[in-house]
């Protein structure tokens, strides 16, 4: 009879074991949206964008037993779409067909709200398609908005790239070495896209007002437009950094990105100025860290044999107004996580797990009502 | 005497040309490619050790608090029930070729060899040698990044899978085997996009025996999974013959389309709905447009009276967007000019 006993406990324990090991991030309550930056969605130098390393989407979860193309660490039943916009136009532009997209989903699902997850200039899209959606539906439609390596305060290397300075010998050129061919596609503008990564309005004289800026003034952080907002913050420093952007870093330019002061006083095209130091781990090739914070910071924990997890630093504040932040929302390296700006999607090599960490993001939804 | 001194010269270029050959070589030779190589040489057994057990709240843990026996433990639990397939054998060692090296970076191969040996004694040998190969994959894509992401489409599948079926031989097809399915059905809606316009019910039949030929008996989650991007996939290569129809025959087709791709009837009905709306919205777009240029008068820009009128039909026309509108027309982006993408926008 013990011996029984035993075994059934014996049991018990390697299913709760079992189960345990398997446990994964829970299922949101509303379908995320991710929502991709510059270049195609499903082609990033070659590589699916919001794909493991393997080519596998990381909102496809395991529905079946033995399944395994798929994200194993997300509910099985989750929902999630890779969106897809322009590759290279300005947010105004992909925004709205950002929108329409979402639109799309939400007829074709009977979804009420749902949440974005934004990489890069997906971060911005989302803020604009967030709104487009508040007028059209006449109520808020994101629940949460959550940016990765987002420019909300534009990027030097735009700046950099527009003014054709050395090593650049053309905007288009530069942009197809850092994120392939795509940009040579029908319906793509580069300078559109370039334009509205850097902070100020690029030229007076061109008749149009672009940059994150007047972006940011149009499309700022709004509880009307959605619930929560919260930014993850990527920097890494020379040698690591992904050979594509290693070459912007070092060949022909080197972001200073945790200096304090209100809009781009020194004009490199990103508010905020450097301190004086290049080389240390304070951009991620192509963003400053004191560009990236939108809403809360929100901080990564890696757990090897179990779910990663998402918290937020409160001790930074939460960056309300996307053009005042605080010296310390610009300059603090406190949660930034160490990958360079290609990393944290599917390019490989890299040490980063993709699926591991859009799980931790999906758990961290639901822990905010999403 | 000159013909000596020339077979001096000719043999002190060649010992110059060797030297630097050899040097080159072994200066560009990758120390963990070697490694790799040695040890799956030699062969070395480990010993067969007891796991043990875990600590309740292993999942506190980090990786390096644990030891081999552990993390063997947990590998096991964690991937055995699945060992054999190539997938999950490559996740496997993604994870420990990503955590390995940080902690041992001088002998990390080592560790990755006894590690497997450890959990997974009877296939250790047939993982490591996948890890070698993933890693010198890795170097190829990294190396050859740039180049790749320069290339045409087709160019840049070439090469990439003739170096996956080198290294991997058959079971490359299974660790992409994702991958491959979603390029066959991308490669299908090319050849639609392509074909002149007439009989839609054909392609859309076409484009379902793709469906079923790359997904077999899974497709029905792979549709519950990914409707709205399949169905657009399909939508967007059938624009020309949505383009000639009139708006209740495009109406009626991509109801078609969409029940033919699993939508049920609520689902329908409301992009019955939503195709309403959109029609409607175009042909304000098109008023708008119209009055805009009458305005205008064939100047850039309009007197403050004039923008007022125009103010006024937007926000008739578009109500709470009218002020997003007005937003992107001042960023130089005008939706007036676009062209409409039929079921999509």
């Amino acid at each position: 009879m013990k011996q029984i006993q035993r075994l059934a406990l014996l049991l018990l324990g390697t299913l709760l074991f079992a189960s345990s090991l398997q446990a994964g991030a829970r299922k949101t309550v509303y379908p995320v949206v991710f929502a991709h930056g510059l270049s195609g969605f499903d082609n990033l130098l070659g590589y699916f964008y919001f794909g493991d390393d393997s080519g596998v989407f990381v909102g496809d979860p395991c529905d079946e037993f033995l399944e395994v193309s798929c994200n194993g660490s997300i509910h099985s039943g989750q929902k999630a779409l890779a969106a897809s916009v322009q590759p290279f136009q300005s947010s105004e532009v992909r925004g709205t067909q950002l929108a329409d997209r979402i639109q799309n989903y939400i007829t074709t699902t009977g979804a009420t709200k749902v949440n974005i997850i934004g990489h890069s200039q997906g971060g911005l899209d989302a803020r604009k398609a967030a709104a487009v959606l508040r007028a059209r539906y006449g109520r808020q439609v994101v629940h949460a908005l959550i940016s990765v390596s987002s420019p909300h305060r534009g990027s030097p290397v735009a700046k950099y790239i527009l003014d054709l300075n050395p090593g650049v010998v053309s905007v288009i050129n530069a942009l197809a070495t850092i994120f392939g061919n795509t940009i040579y596609g029908s319906g793509n503008d580069g300078y559109a896209a370039a334009k509205q990564l850097v902070y100020n309005d690029y030229s007076s004289t061109d008749g149009v007002t672009t940059g994150m800026k007047a972006f940011n003034t149009n499309y700022n952080v709004n509880s009307s437009n959605a619930a929560y907002y919260g930014s993850l913050i990527t920097a890494q420093e020379g040698i690591n950094v992904n050979p594509a952007l290693y070459l912007v870093k070092q060949a022909f330019y080197n972001i200073d990105g945790d200096g304090y002061c209100i809009d781009d006083c020194d004009n490199d095209g990103a508010a905020g100025k450097g301190d004086g130091n290049k080389t240390n781990n304070d951009d991620d090739g192509l963003v400053g860290i004191n560009s990236q914070q939108m809403g809360d910071r929100l901080q990564y924990n890696e757990n090897l044999f179990s779910l990663d997890s998402i918290s937020v630093n409160s001790s930074l504040g939460y960056v309300s107004n996307l053009n005042a932040p605080s010296s310390a929302q610009m300059t603090s390296k406190a949660s930034v996580i160490s990958q360079d700006h290609l990393d944290v999607v599917g390019i490989p090599p890299d040490t980063f797990d993709e699926n591991e960490f859009y799980a931790a993001i999906l758990d961290f939804i639901v822990s905010k009502g999403g | 005497m000159f013909q000596s001194k020339k077979r001096i010269y000719i043999i002190l270029v060649l010992a110059a040309c060797i030297f630097l050959g050899l040097y080159y070589s072994l200066r560009n030779k990758d120390k963990t490619e070697e490694r790799f190589r040695e040890l799956s040489k030699k062969q070395r057994i480990y010993e067969k050790r007891d796991l043990g057990d875990l600590p309740e709240n292993y999942d506190q843990f980090s990786f390096s608090e644990f030891s081999d026996e552990q993390i063997a433990k947990i590998l096991q639990e964690k991937y055995g029930k699945n060992i054999d397939n190539p997938r999950v054998q490559f996740a496997l060692l993604e994870e420990l070729m990503k955590e390995l090296p940080k902690l041992y970076p001088d002998r990390w191969v080592e560790k990755l060899n006894e590690i497997l040996q450890l959990a997974f004694p009877e296939k250790a040998m047939e993982l490591f040698r996948l890890s070698e190969k993933m890693y010198s994959y890795n170097v190829f894509r990294e190396k050859n990044m740039i180049r790749l992401g320069m290339m045409s489409e087709a160019d840049r599948r070439k090469e990439v899978w003739k170096e996956r079926y080198r290294l991997f031989g058959e079971k490359a097809d299974e660790i992409w085997a994702i991958e491959k399915k979603m390029q066959n059905v991308s490669d299908a809606l090319q050849r639609i996009q392509e074909s002149p316009p007439g009989n839609i019910d054909a392609k859309l039949s076409s484009f379902k025996s793709t469906l079923k030929e790359n997904f077999g008996k899974e497709l029905p989650q792979v549709l519950a999974k990914r409707q709205q991007t399949l169905t657009e996939g399909f939508v967007q290569s059938v624009q020309k013959d949505l383009k000639i129809m009139s708006f209740a025959e495009r109406k009626s087709t991509l109801r078609d389309i969409r029940e033919a791709m699993g939508m049920d009837q609520a689902a329908l009905n409301r992009w019955d709905a939503l195709e309403d709306e959109r029609e409607q919205k175009w042909k304000n777009l098109e008023t708008y447009r119209n009055l805009r240029s009458k305005l205008l008068g064939g100047k850039t820009t309009l007197s403050p009276e004039k923008e007022k009128e125009l103010e006024g039909l937007r926000t008739k026309l578009f109500g709470e967007e009218a002020e997003i509108i007005r937003n992107e027309e001042a960023s130089g982006y005008y939706r007036t000019l676009e062209e409409r993408t039929f079921g999509i926008n």
